[in-house]
């Protein structure tokens, strides 16, 4: 994917922009051919929304935007807009406009000031409600939708504009995992055929890496580095331009991006606790890692990982059990005795698990003086009472927080947190930022399927205990004493 | 929500209404403010009390004039000039500087030969000609510094004006009158003030007697006529219960405006409806707003529906001065004349 | 899919109608006078097309039908759909749901120009029409003027510092504020010094009908007739506003000149209106906002339906003006705002619970 093009759809010539003083873009070009996906990234301020600005036109920019060949900024609104769209990072929501009625604003450039849409609009504007399965939200008030429905709903109005280019501002900032998903496989489709080219300014590396197909890096206001993503989004250009230290890894052509979490390296945890222990480390697992070895997708070093000398004791860990197999809470467990051993206090909380199941662990920690709690008790699990699950569960995880943060142990073991997190009882965000925001000393194991990814990003060890069989599914029941 | 406590309230609403209405009207008509009044005995025992401790020598000018003692203040007995001659002394006339926050108040002062001591009228002061009108004294607001730069020894106000006790400056009040006692009184007070009492008892008396004759000299006819006495063009009226109302009363005219603001809410001020007056259809129309707004017996004669008014087509329209039909001072006989003459003229026809 | 766009249905239009024609009718029986209901409504029909009906009334009857009434209902249909649609027009030009016809000065405007007439002694009635009513127009729209030179003037510095368009339509909002401040201060200040006009003056800024005819009425329908039909048709591009000046400009709309036309339009009838009724409240804020929550959000509904329903309220509203306290006026602004704000009130609660 080079720059050996034919006509460019976009073609950007030396756009600066500056606010009196400041210069808040200088001289970018860069060409954009039919059909492709071009993803501006870039640290904060370093001019990635006026640069999309500058080329919509809703800023004055100095310098020259052509689309086929045609400079943009000497036309009339209503010509630009039948040129590029633009879907904004907040759009302004009138409130009680309905859906339909959002969409259709998308035909205004095709109509005259004073003319009503015609048929042949509404018939235009169904057409792409469907395309992307938003007829049945027609009705609806755009107010009311959720955040992934309104974005759709956003870019909607853009393609009822019907316009070979389109630009979108951090499309899917505002949106979670699967929806950021959604939107951007969307988008892809969108421009399958050709017809339609994406600039799109992105937040999230890993994602503009995915589906774009160049990257721009912006920084301070000039393009720092374009091309594909495993050329652009480099250890060293990351460090450089963001000041941050990450991980990068290819995943089956996929770059991957995750910080590095480094904490200061005063230390007062025994001795042979450090050396068994990884310095804190990057989230992949082999598997992946070698995966993305065999893959001739590109010739980069697969994975970076910090200097060997970086190597450092850490006051405390994360530590993550996660995966289908049997074992994650029995390793915890294990390493709850570990902890009694060097007369730490340790406290384990069981989020879903309760009452007589655990017999055999609660019975011998608090024979141990394990601080124990069942957060578990109180659970429902029938669906029409699932307030009274998050209830509980936020109130188990009230507890869990105030726990770990008064600091009074050294250990703490947060049993089967991970499904709060999964359906969605509690937050995800005050999880990691109390793990994140600790007092030092305090370690914490978390178990439980699915680790989400955020739970992943903040921990410094991540386990899946992968099941090769079991018992149960052979109609073998649990087995006290092994099983709990 | 019912009826019944919405219409109360618009009631009290356009009350208050009625109220701003009407305290604009006095301001229109003479620049002054009216709330609280302040009783002519208590008045007059301040002012003897006041001319008491300023008296001294008489003055040879002033020689048949002396301060009044309350109970000739009360009875308007007023000419016994050797009672008064036993009084003390008046203040020294030079040392009188009276500032006019009243138009009324500076007519009647000129006309009891007391327009000397006027140092200054407000800016709605337009009669007599040489009285010394200054446009920055306003009532609206009212700049009490402004007052003070005049050096005045009294203020004659239609309301009191906060501050000019606080520097001891004596202040007279004569609010709106609400009846022709009320406007004797006034200036009968003024000429207690100013040490004019004989030429202000005879004004009174002259007034009195000049009305009466008039009165007495009017062929009024067997049916009471009626009339409608307006404000301005938006019909703004006043009726029986106000102080051109009794102006009208001495002939016996029957006022149409009465059933307007029958319990007063409007305070004798009501807005009439177009369509009402025509039905009315009063006799007489008194246009006491040819100055403010113009209005002639022609503007009149061309308003939507009014051709036909029995007033209109008998030419009864009667253009008054917008003051001398408001202000209830000297000229006050010249507006009972103007009325005379509009009955004298009037071309009622019998049928009616 | 069956959903359609935001239109204005059929239904509506009979019914508004249907409320128009019955808040009319009302309005003609109903006086200080009793006259033969059916003689009024034949009358009325004759004043129409004179000749052509027997009412069977009295001459003085036919005159207070024809010359009193009829001109004050036709009146207040008028001023009452001028204001509404003015005021829907500039909520939704602004996107300021508090924006009302008078948001740009157009009232300080016209107060000042009605009380220089006053003052000057301008406002006798002589000739065919008032000078006070071409003071207050012609004030009523400098005041606009300045408030958009001085807007365009400050959101020009604030769009060379990279700011987003939207700062012109809160340029223009609070330049319209100053110019307000401005023009009121003057019309206090001619007003003290002027006292014997104060009541004049504090008549024509309370609004009314009072003693209109024909006159204002011939004065006020052809601009009325203009603007109106040409603001009926502008409720997409309101639409479009509605999403911010820098979105409505990538939709491909000149958003400045859009605002420009439209603001001028409905100065120009806003000042029509206060020329001949003075400033009459509340209407062009709360009609607006009623016919939003009654009939939908859309202002391809709300511009054409406030014409409707501003002009049935305001001719129900002259007619508790002049009956409530009968034969007394009661001004027309303290109905409005009377018995516009709770009812305002119970709507949006029904809208709210909804």
């Amino acid at each position: 994917m080079n720059q050996q093009m034919q006509e460019p759809a976009l073609s950007v010539t030396n756009i600066s922009f500056r606010v009196k003083e400041a210069t808040l873009l200088d001289g970018i070009s860069f060409d954009v051919a039919p059909g492709e996906w071009i993803s501006i990234i870039g640290p904060n301020g370093a001019g990635k929304s006026t640069l999309l600005r500058s080329i919509s036109g809703a800023s004055r920019a100095r310098g020259n935007v052509e689309v086929f060949g045609e400079p943009l900024m000497n036309l009339a609104p209503k010509d630009r807009a039948k040129r590029v769209a633009w879907v904004p990072q907040t759009p302004t929501v009138p409130v009680g406009m309905s859906v339909i009625d959002y969409v259709l604003l998308g035909r205004t450039p095709y109509l005259h000031p004073l003319a009503s849409p015609s048929k042949r609009d509404v018939a235009t504007t169904k057409d792409i409600l469907e395309e992307l399965s938003l007829e049945s939200f027609a009705r609806r008030a755009v107010e009311t939708l959720s955040g992934g429905e309104r974005q759709r709903v956003v870019i909607a109005r853009a393609l009822a504009q019907d316009t070979p280019i389109i630009l979108l501002d951090e499309p899917t900032s505002a949106l979670d995992l699967g929806h950021q998903q959604d939107v951007l496989l969307r988008l892809d489709r969108l421009r399958a055929n050709g017809e339609r080219t994406i600039i799109s300014t992105m937040h999230d590396l890993t994602l503009a890496g995915h589906f774009a197909d160049r990257v721009l890096m912006l920084s301070k206001g000039t393009v720092a580095s374009i091309g594909p993503a495993a050329e652009v989004l480099t250890r060293s250009n990351i460090a450089e331009h963001y000041g941050a230290d990450v991980s990068i890894t290819n995943v089956r052509g996929t770059i991957v991006i995750s910080p590095t979490i480094s904490t200061p390296s005063s230390f007062e945890l025994p001795e042979h606790f450090n050396q068994h222990h990884t310095p804190p480390a990057k989230n992949t697992n082999s598997e992946t890692e070698s995966s993305s070895m065999s893959s001739d997708a590109t010739a980069e070093p697969v994975t970076e990982t910090p200097d060997k000398e970086s190597h450092r004791v850490a006051k405390s860990l994360v530590l993550v059990n996660t995966g289908d197999g049997k074992g994650k809470s029995s390793s915890a467990f294990g390493m709850m005795i570990r902890g009694v051993a060097r007369d730490w206090n340790v406290a384990v909380v069981q989020f879903v698990k309760s009452g007589d199941w655990n017999v055999g662990e609660e019975k011998v920690g608090r024979q141990l003086g394990v601080d124990w709690h069942n957060e578990g008790d109180g659970f429902t699990w029938s669906s029409d009472d699932l307030e009274h699950d998050k209830a509980i569960a936020q109130a188990g995880w009230d507890n869990a927080k105030a726990l770990i943060m008064a600091g009074e142990h050294q250990l703490i073991i947060l049993d089967e947190l991970t499904y709060l997190i999964n359906w969605g009882w509690i937050d995800a965000g005050p999880v990691y930022d109390t793990i994140t925001n600790r007092p030092k000393h305090v370690s914490i194991v978390v178990t439980g399927r699915d680790a989400p990814q955020g739970l992943i990003d903040v921990a410094d060890t991540v386990s899946e205990v992968v099941k090769v069989k079991h018992a149960f599914d052979n109609g073998i029941l649990a087995k006290r004493g092994l099983d709990y | 929500m019912t009826n019944r406590p919405r219409s109360a309230a618009v009631g009290s609403l356009s009350k208050l209404l009625a109220l701003v209405l009407a305290l604009a009207l006095v301001a229109a008509a003479c620049g002054d403010d009216t709330t609280v009044p302040i009783t002519a005995e208590a008045q007059a025992a301040s002012d003897a009390i006041d001319a008491a401790e300023n008296g001294d020598e008489p003055e040879e000018a002033m020689e048949d004039e002396a301060i009044a003692d309350e109970d000739a203040m009360e009875d308007e007995a007023m000419e016994d000039e050797d009672a008064m001659e036993d009084e003390e002394a008046m203040e020294d006339s030079a040392d009188v500087r009276i500032v006019s926050m009243s138009p009324t108040a500076t007519e009647m002062l000129f006309a009891i030969g007391a327009g000397d001591y006027v140092v200054a009228a407000d800016n709605n002061s337009n009669f007599p000609a040489d009285a010394p009108t200054n446009a920055d004294l306003t009532n609206f607001p009212v700049n009490v510094e402004g007052i003070i730069s005049f050096e005045p020894t009294l203020v004659v106000t239609s309301s009191p004006i906060e501050g000019l006790a606080a520097v001891g400056i004596e202040e007279l009040v004569l609010p709106f009158a609400a009846t022709f006692d009320d406007a004797y009184t006034q200036i009968e007070q003024l000429g207690a003030a100013t040490g004019q009492i004989g030429e202000a008892a005879e004004l009174v008396s002259e007034m009195q007697s000049n009305i009466a004759a008039i009165v007495e000299g009017t062929d009024t006819p067997d049916t009471a006529l009626t009339y409608y006495h307006e404000l301005d063009d938006t019909l703004f009226s006043s009726t029986s219960s106000t102080f051109v109302g009794q102006v009208y009363a001495l002939f016996g005219l029957e006022n149409v405006a009465d059933a307007a603001d029958p319990d007063g809410e409007s305070f004798g001020f009501p807005q009439l409806n177009a369509e009402f007056l025509v039905t009315a259809d009063p006799d007489l129309i008194f246009l006491a707003d040819t100055v403010c707004c113009g209005q002639t017996a022609e503007t009149v004669a061309a308003r939507p529906g009014w051709d036909a008014l029995a007033a209109v087509t008998n030419g009864n329209i009667i253009e008054l001065n917008d003051d001398v039909a408001s202000r209830w001072g000297p000229r006050l006989v010249d507006y009972v004349q103007a009325i005379s003459d509009a009955i004298a003229t009037a071309n009622v026809p019998v049928a009616n | 899919m069956n959903a359609r766009p935001a239109s204005i249905r059929v239904s509506w239009i009979v019914g508004g109608v249907a409320f128009v024609l019955g808040s009319i009718a009302l309005a003609l029986v109903i006086g200080p006078t009793p006259i033969d209901r059916s003689g009024v409504l034949i009358e009325s029909f004759d004043a129409a097309l004179p000749g052509s009906f027997d009412s069977g009334l009295t001459d003085q009857q036919q005159s207070i039908v024809a010359n009193l009434r009829l001109p004050r209902v036709v009146l207040g249909l008028l001023v009452g759909a001028s204001l509404s649609i003015s005021g829907a027009t500039f909520q939704g030009v602004f996107r300021n749901p508090l924006a009302d016809p008078y948001l740009l000065g157009v009232a300080a405007g016209g107060g000042l120009g009605a009380t220089i007439a006053f003052v000057y002694g301008l406002g006798d009635g002589q000739g065919w029409f008032d000078l006070v009513q071409v003071f207050a127009f012609a004030g009523a729209l400098s005041a606009v003027f300045l408030a958009w030179v001085m807007g365009n003037a400050a959101s020009a510095g604030v769009t060379e510092l990279g700011g987003d368009r939207q700062s012109s339509a809160t340029s223009l909002i609070l330049a319209g504020v100053a110019v307000a401040s401005f023009f009121t201060a003057i019309q206090s200040f001619l007003q003290q010094r002027n006292t014997e006009d104060i009541r004049q003056v504090y008549t024509w800024l309370l609004g009314g009908l009072t003693t209109s005819g024909w006159t204002e009425v011939i004065l006020l329908l052809p601009i009325a007739t203009i603007c109106v039909a040409l603001l009926l048709p502008s409720g997409r591009m309101l639409d479009v506003l509605a999403v911010g000046d820098d979105e409505a400009t990538m939709l491909g709309m000149s958003v400045n000149r859009v605002r420009l036309a439209l603001v001028v339009i409905a100065s120009l009838l806003t000042a029509s209106a206060v020329a001949v009724s003075g400033l009459i409240a509340f209407v062009g804020l709360i009609i607006p906002h009623t016919v939003r929550l009654v009939f939908g959000s859309s202002y391809r509904i709300i511009v054409p339906m406030s014409v409707i329903v501003g002009a049935g309220f305001l001719t129900l509203s002259d007619l508790v003006a002049r009956t409530a306290l009968s034969p007394s006026e009661l001004p027309i602004g303290v109905v409005t705002a009377f018995f516009g704000a709770p009812f305002f009130v119970v709507i949006l609660r029904t809208a709210v619970s909804r």
